[in-house]
Order: structure tokens, then C-alpha cells, then sequence
């Protein structure tokens, strides 16, 4: 698929990719990556970035004594630099029948999310993996790096499979073999399924995880009424209903009741939550909600 | 308590439909939605339908319940038996006519009478109807059967009395149609009792009330005025009559063209009455009489009356043989200006009445005629000569009342069954020989010869013709109508009116088709003039007068007890009467009340 035709696909506009370029994930912490980068890491490199003193040993670099310290101390000690790696950045994504529910549809919310902070982790040499998931992994992308590869990785998200409904212990067998970086899950988290043991295992793998609930207005606000049967997408039950303004009222009080669950699960992993609408502009969100949560800067 | 409407009692078995609802499983449309998962917890209180499960207490069943009962309940129309003030169905009767504008109940007795029908209107119940009725000279009904006492206080508002006397006999007949079926119907009629009399017996299907309205008899009336010839020049004659029982002490006032001539006091006996003359001066046209100061009834303390013109009334007798009898009885009569012709050339001048004595000209005038023993003629074909007989004067004809006409005889006469020229007025044994028409001219045929008769030699003879001249010229020998009578104009064709005593001036439509003109709206007293205008000319044609003279106006004693006995059956009392007073309408608001609440109920999701 040409670049242009996946961007179009995904709702990216050559303007706002170019405002991307200007964008790079915000690491809470240095890193340790998979080679070298634009991001500190923790480990010495060489960077002009000063890091640590350490007594010589033999076989130490001689170049980096610090003569200065020798002259004052009588010691040779040798000056340690930062290195520079980059960042890899796990993007997974519900592909939940629920996701396809909607007006306009989540799921295109979420590749259109999914697909902008691609391109920002590849436009800045950074690493990004994609993999779709819902009763299991439905779809994987290996790591890509580089600008170049944006193409395969919105292919990728073009082409996610589906599931029948959402379970997050399909993503337990992922998270082992990750890189310390930034996990971000992309779902509606509209699931009985509990997201704590994925979120424990990405915290285990040194991941900075971001949690993205995205839901549609009808979800915020439902627009039925009277005598109905509710007819869940994923599982196919029915719960049959008399909609009134104080039923909807209720609904709406156990969806804030669901955020806050959803919202002290992220604060107690130290994972940054944030709710979005399946209508908000993806500009929008990444250049102005993005930013000002703290995932890009 | 009963109910009134038992059988609605089977709307009950909604009830047990009702909680059969909540059994039920309600055919629901499928909406799709991403995840039940914050609906499940929000629907397992409102679940109640799911097919037998075991009934759940809910408010919504119990007030939908309760709102059923109540339905079934305004449905059976409870209602408890309590007294009615009033019939079902109540007809009042207020009396309009001319006597109830008597002063001796303050303000008057109409304004009394139209008091008491309200109150009684006021008294209405909530299924009571009343139907209110005017008692005049012509009897209206204002409102039928009417629920809404507003409507009902409208009408009564806009009856106004009137200045004739009250058709009592008309009235009653009237309420019989509009009682219609129903047994609790009851006539409250609110009047002086001064009516017409009964002519024939009524029999009303309902029970009368009838509540008498004035106390004083006490009126002085002016009950004739007119212009006589006399000895020189004319003489104006009115008559007062005192009609009540006390003496009282009063004024005429005589007035000749708007000036004051005369002022004669006078002093009037209980019952009594007096005549008066006043010498009229020459050229005299209206005439008119007053009483001061004012007593109880005003409408009667005045009168109008015209002079008769000086000229008179022109008369044309065509006999071409002469007709001494005829001539000589014509002659007596005041204000006729006869001219007599014996030549058929001079039978075609104008006139105001044609009399043709054994002549008939080419084709009939279209004006008042006395025809006597008319030629064989395509014009009025008449049959063979018979000999009569003893006549038979039609008894009801008020042309020949108190005349008696039997023993006169006829020698030879012609018969005039076929004349098509009007209907019999004297018949005899061979056939009808004097006819009398009204329209499209008035016109009397007589089919035999004076001369052949001893007729003209009778004293009944000048009276005779008196009559039918006074018949034929109604407006040359009755100046004065009563209000609301009809009046014949006398005259045909457009461009006819008639100026009101007030001024306003009314436009008759008379054409030769539909014969002389008559004008109907006399109900102002005083002098009405009747004009033709012929482009843009206006030619004064007559006058005319209406009076109140008649004693069934001015003899304004309250009638206590009105012949009606053996009419109506008695009123009987209305203590006691009760009626069932429902009270759906309160299980109806009760309905209402928990329909409201159930629905609150159902949106606030209790």
C-alpha cells in the first residue's frame, strides 16, 4: 500500500503528519533500548551527556580519564557519558467486535490514534509494535524502526482481525518478551474482563503504560428508548429494558462509576488513563490532548 | 348509593388484564449495543416481565390497578339520590308582551320575571336542562334544553319585551313540541297572566308552575283616537278608560301636526271611561294624544291617529244602466269620493277602488274591486242563471258577522263555482253567488242583479257595503293597527318604503306577481308613512297609526289564577322530589389523579 494511500486510509492528512514530525513519545524515565537512538539511556555510552565518576581499572578507555580529578585527588578516575538509544513503543489494540460498534465506529477511532503515534515513535527513531488482540492476539507486527517503515505499520492496523470479545489475558503470553518502552492499550474496556494481571506484567517488563478508552457518543449517552431488548454485540445476550430518563440517568451513573474503577486500576500501576470519544478529531487529540495528558510532547 | 349503569360493571376484567401484563413477556424490538455490561446492573429491579416469574410488588401495577378501578367505577355512573330543586328538564316561560312593562314591580315586570328566571337557571343541576321560551304575540323558543347556564343567562339577556299582547294558546302549543319524551319535565311560566284567552282546551304533558309577576291593576289608557266627519269640517275623538279600581286625576294632552291644541284635565272613576271631541282644523294630518303625569303602564298614555284626507278616497261606479242602490250606499260612505260613469269610455280613469255594476272591461285593473253581476265574458266566465234560493252566508267569514243575510231573496242569479275568481262568501242550494279573493287585489263578485233582489232594500244593505268597502279600502276605513299586526299597503310594484315612527326608513319589496304590498314591522307605536320613490322622486302614497288600544294591554290586573284549569294537570309540590345526583365525574378526576402519579412514578423509575 503506498504511504500516501495508508495515511488517507487511516485519516491522516499530509498537514498533520508533518505536524507530527514535530511530536516524540515522553518517557517518564530513561530507557534502556535496542540500539541506538535520539533517548538517553541508562547505560554509559557517548554521548555529551555527563552521567557518573568511577575509579580506573585496567582496561578502561584511557581517553576518558579526568585529569583534572587525577591532579587534585592523586586518583585516576574516568568520567562516565550517557548513552543514546531509542524507544520502543508496544501499541495494542481492541479489535473487539464491541470496537465496531458506533457512529462513527471506534474501530476507526482507534487506528486512526493507533496510527498517529506510529508515525510520531517512527518519525523520531524510535521502535513500535503493534499487536491487535481481543479473545486473542488476532494480529502482530514485530518492532519496526524507521520512518520507512509506516507503510507496513499501517498496513498492519488497516488489516486487524477481529475477535469476539474482549479479554486481556490474551495479551499475558505478549507482554513477556517486551522492551522496557511504553505500552499503550487502546480499547473500549467495556469487558468483564480484568485488565490488572496485563497491567501488573507490562509494569513487570518496564513498561510505561497508557491506558486509551475509547468510546462512542451512544455510549456516553444512549439514544433509546422505550421497550427494548439491548443486544450485546460480542456475546449476543439480551437484557430487555423500559428505558426512562431515570434509567438513563442510572446508566450514565454506573459508567462514571466504571471510569473510576478503570481510573484508580491505572493509578495504582502507575499507568496514565484518559477517556476518548469515537468522534474527536485525530488531530486534535494529538496535538493538543496527547500533549497535555503528558504521552507526547 | 346505585349505580345507574350496572352492565359497565364488565369492564372489570381489565383489571385482571392488567396484572396479566406483568406476566407477560413484551414483544420487544432488538437494539444492538456494544456491551450490556452497565445495562445488567440496572435492570435487574425492572425485570417484572419475564414470562410466569412470580409477580413483584410495583407501585406502577398497584396505581394502574387503582386508575382501572376508578375507570370502572365513573363507568357504572354511581350516583346517590338527593333533592332537585328543579325538573330535569325545566321550561321557562317569561312573559314578553306589551303588559309587562308595568312599573308597579320596580323596575318593571318584565325585568321581574327576567330576575326569576335567572334565579331559577341559578338553581340548575349539573344534568338539569332548561329550555327557555318568550310568551309574545308570536312565542319563541331562546335556547332548547340547554345544560350551560351561561348560555342560557345570554339569551335571557337579549329578550326584550315587546308591545303586543301575549298568544298564550301559540305558547303552550309551542312547549308541548320542545318537551320532548322525557316524564320530569316541568313549565315554571313567569307572567302577568294578561294573555290571550284560550280557545280550546291544551293538554300539556308536563307539570306547570306559574308564578304571578305584579301586584297593581291600577292604569289609565287611551283606548280610541280617530277623525270623524262632522258637521263642519272634522272632528278628532279620543276615549280614556280608567281600568283599574281607584280614582285618579289626569291630563290629555291634544296635539294636531307636533302643536300643542288642547289640554283637558280630567277625573276618572274606578272602571270609568270618558270620550272626548276636539274640532280638528282644516288641513289637520297627524294627530296625536298624551296622558300626564304618567302612571303605571306608559305605553298607553299615549296615541297617534291620522285626519282622513280631505280629498278621500277615490271610488269609480261604471254602470252603464245606472244603480241607484249602489250608488245611493256608496254616497254614505265617509271619505269616498265616488264617481259615477255610466259610459264604458270613461271606465278606464284612475282610481282607488273600481266597482263594476253588470260591466267588465277588456282586462281587470289591478286594484281593489266590487264587481256586481259581471257580463258572460272570457274575463271572468261565469256559469247559467238559476234561481238561489234562500242564501247561506259562510259563517265564519268576519265580512258578514252579526249580518243576517237569510231571509233576503234572489230572483235569478248566475253561478260562480267556476269563476276561479276566489272562494264563496254566500252560497245557496244551486251554487255560490257572491265571492270574495285576496289576492292579487282584494275583490268581491256578486253573481246577481241588485235589481233582481230585495237586498238593496234591507237595512243590513248600506251596513253590507260599508263593510266590504271598508274591506276593500283598509287603509281609507282602519288607520290604526295594532302592534305587530300586518298591514296591506295597498299598492304594488318597486320602490316602495315605509318610514318608521323613529325615523328609519324600510324598503318593501311588492311585485305584481305577489299582489299589494304588506309591511310587518309595526312594532313601534306612532305614524308610519309609506312612500314610492320613481327615480329619485319621492311621492308620499299613505299613512298608517299603531295603537295599543285593546284592554289585553291596558287592563294590566295581575290575572292570580289564568284559565288553565282542566288544561294542564296541577303543579305538584316540589318538596320532596329528588333525582340521582351522580358522581362520576369525581372516580373520573380520581382516574385522572392516579394516571398522573403512575406516570410520574414511571419516569422518576420508583
Amino acid at each position: 500500500m503506498p504511504p500516501a494511500a495508508g495515511a488517507a486510509a487511516l485519516g491522516l492528512s499530509p498537514g498533520l503528519l508533518s505536524r507530527l514530525d514535530r511530536l516524540s513519545f515522553r518517557s517518564r524515565r530513561s530507557v534502556v533500548g535496542a540500539g541506538a537512538g535520539q533517548r538517553l539511556s541508562p547505560r554509559p555510552g557517548t554521548s555529551a551527556e555527563f552521567s557518573d565518576f568511577r575509579t580506573y581499572v585496567p582496561g578502561d578507555d584511557y581517553r576518558r580519564l579526568d585529569w583534572n580529578a587525577y591532579a587534585r585527588l592523586d586518583r585516576l578516575m574516568l568520567r562516565l557519558y550517557l548513552g543514546e538509544e531509542d524507544l520502543s513503543v508496544h501499541l495494542f489494540v481492541d479489535t473487539s467486535d464491541s470496537m465496531r460498534w458506533g457512529r462513527p465506529p471506534k474501530d476507526a477511532a482507534t487506528r486512526s490514534i493507533a496510527g498517529a503515534l506510529a508515525y510520531v515513535a517512527l518519525a523520531g527513531q524510535d521502535r513500535v509494535a503493534v499487536t491487535g488482540f481481543a479473545d486473542r492476539v488476532t494480529a502482530s507486527l514485530r518492532p519496526q524502526r524507521g520512518r520507512q517503515s509506516c507503510p507496513r505499520v499501517w498496513s498492519t492496523l488497516l488489516a486487524l482481525g477481529s475477535g469476539a470479545a474482549s479479554d486481556f489475558r490474551s495479551l499475558q503470553a505478549a507482554t513477556g518478551s517486551l522492551r522496557p518502552g511504553i505500552s499503550v492499550i487502546i480499547s473500549d474496556f467495556l469487558t468483564e474482563s480484568d485488565p490488572s494481571p496485563v497491567l501488573a506484567a507490562l509494569r513487570s517488563a518496564h513498561q510505561q503504560v497508557v491506558l486509551l478508552q475509547v468510546l462512542a457518543p451512544q455510549e456516553i449517552d444512549p439514544d433509546v428508548t422505550g421497550d427494548v431488548a439491548l443486544t450485546d454485540v460480542e456475546t449476543g445476550t439480551s437484557v430487555e429494558v423500559t428505558v426512562t430518563p431515570a434509567l438513563l440517568q442510572g446508566y450514565r451513573d454506573a459508567l462514571d462509576e466504571h471510569t473510576a474503577r478503570l481510573t484508580t486500576l491505572a493509578r495504582a500501576h502507575q499507568a496514565l488513563w484518559h477517556r476518548v470519544r469515537s468522534d474527536a478529531p485525530v488531530d486534535l487529540l494529538v496535538m493538543d490532548t496527547f500533549r497535555r495528558i503528558g504521552l507526547l510532547a | 348509593m346505585s349505580l345507574l349503569a350496572p352492565v359497565a360493571a364488565a369492564f372489570g376484567l381489565v383489571i385482571p388484564a392488567i396484572v396479566a401484563l406483568y406476566f407477560l413477556r413484551v414483544r420487544r424490538p432488538q437494539v444492538p449495543v456494544s456491551s450490556t455490561l452497565l445495562w445488567r446492573s440496572m435492570i435487574k429491579d425492572r425485570q417484572a416481565n419475564v414470562p410466569w416469574q412470580r409477580l413483584r410488588f410495583s407501585w406502577l401495577l398497584v396505581l394502574q390497578v387503582l386508575a382501572a378501578m376508578a375507570i370502572v367505577l365513573a363507568l357504572m355512573r354511581p350516583a346517590h339520590s338527593a333533592p332537585a330543586p328543579l325538573a330535569a328538564h325545566t321550561i321557562i316561560m317569561v312573559d314578553a308582551s306589551a303588559p309587562m312593562r308595568a312599573i308597579d314591580v320596580a323596575p318593571s315586570r318584565f325585568a321581574e320575571a327576567k330576575k326569576r328566571a335567572s334565579q331559577i337557571i341559578g338553581r340548575m343541576g349539573a344534568q338539569d336542562r332548561v329550555t327557555l321560551m318568550e310568551l309574545s304575540a308570536q312565542p319563541k323558543v331562546l335556547a332548547s334544553a340547554v345544560g350551560d347556564r351561561n348560555a342560557l343567562r345570554q339569551a335571557l339577556g337579549r329578550l326584550s319585551p315587546d308591545n303586543a299582547p301575549a298568544d298564550l294558546q301559540q305558547a303552550l302549543a309551542l312547549a308541548a313540541s320542545v318537551s320532548g319524551s322525557g316524564t320530569d319535565t316541568e313549565l315554571v311560566l313567569l307572567s302577568d297572566g294578561i294573555t290571550d284567552p284560550l280557545q280550546a282546551p291544551v293538554s300539556l304533558p308536563f307539570r306547570l308552575t306559574y308564578q304571578v309577576v305584579g301586584t297593581s291593576g291600577e292604569n289609565v289608557a287611551i283606548t280610541a283616537l280617530s277623525a270623524q266627519p262632522g258637521p263642519s269640517g272634522q272632528v278628532g275623538f279620543v276615549h280614556v278608560q280608567n281600568f283599574g279600581t281607584k280614582h285618579h286625576d289626569t291630563t290629555l294632552d291634544w296635539s294636531v301636526d307636533g302643536k300643542l291644541l288642547n289640554a283637558k284635565a280630567l277625573s276618572l272613576d274606578g272602571g270609568a271611561g270618558t270620550d272626548l271631541t276636539f274640532a280638528l282644523p282644516a288641513g289637520a294630518q297627524r294627530l296625536a294624544a298624551s296622558l300626564t303625569p304618567g302612571d303605571t303602564l306608559a305605553l298607553d298614555d299615549a296615541a297617534w291617529g291620522l285626519a282622513r284626507p280631505s280629498a278621500g278616497y277615490r271610488a269609480l261606479l261604471v254602470s252603464p244602466g245606472g244603480n241607484l242602490f249602489l250608488q245611493q250606499a256608496l254616497r254614505l260612505l265617509p271619505g269616498l269620493q265616488l264617481t259615477g260613469v255610466t259610459s264604458t269610455a270613461d271606465a278606464a280613469q284612475p282610481a282607488d277602488l273600481y266597482i263594476y255594476d253588470r260591466f267588465l272591461p277588456p282586462s281587470l285593473p289591478n286594484a281593489p274591486l266590487l264587481i256586481v253581476d259581471p257580463p258572460t265574458s272570457t274575463v271572468l266566465p261565469t256559469g247559467q242563471a238559476f234561481s238561489p234560493g234562500a242564501l247561506q252566508p259562510a259563517a265564519a267569514d268576519p265580512l258578514l258577522a252579526d249580518l243576517n243575510l237569510t231571509d233576503v231573496h234572489v230572483a235569478a242569479a248566475r253561478d260562480l263555482s267556476h269563476a276561479n275568481f276566489g272562494r264563496a262568501l254566500i252560497t245557496s242550494q244551486g251554487g255560490a253567488v257572491v265571492l270574495r279573493r285576496d289576492t292579487p287585489t282584494r275583490g268581491i263578485l256578486i253573481g246577481f242583479d241588485l235589481h233582481d233582489s230585495d237586498l238593496p232594500l234591507r237595512a243590513t244593505f248600506p251596513i253590507l257595503v260599508d263593510r266590504l268597502v271598508a274591506w276593500l279600502l283598509p287603509q281609507a276605513s282602519q288607520p290604526s293597527y295594532a302592534p305587530g299586526q300586518e298591514v296591506p299597503l295597498g299598492a304594488t310594484g318597486g320602490g316602495l318604503s315605509v318610514t318608521r315612527p323613529d325615523g328609519a326608513v324600510v324598503a318593501v319589496a311588492a311585485d305584481a306577481a305577489s299582489g299589494p304590498a304588506v309591511f310587518v314591522d309595526t312594532q313601534q307605536l306612532g305614524i308610519y308613512e309609506v312612500a314610492r320613490t320613481v327615480g329619485g322622486r319621492r311621492q308620499v302614497l299613505s299613512h298608517f297609526s299603531v295603537n295599543t288600544f285593546s284592554p289585553l294591554i291596558s287592563a294590566i290586573a295581575p290575572v292570580v289564577h289564568p284559565n288553565l284549569s282542566g288544561s294542564v294537570p296541577a303543579a305538584p309540590a316540589g318538596k320532596g322530589r329528588t333525582r340521582p345526583q351522580e358522581w362520576w365525574p369525581w372516580a373520573a378526576g380520581a382516574a385522572l389523579l392516579l394516571l398522573s402519579i403512575e406516570w410520574a412514578v414511571f419516569h422518576r423509575g420508583l
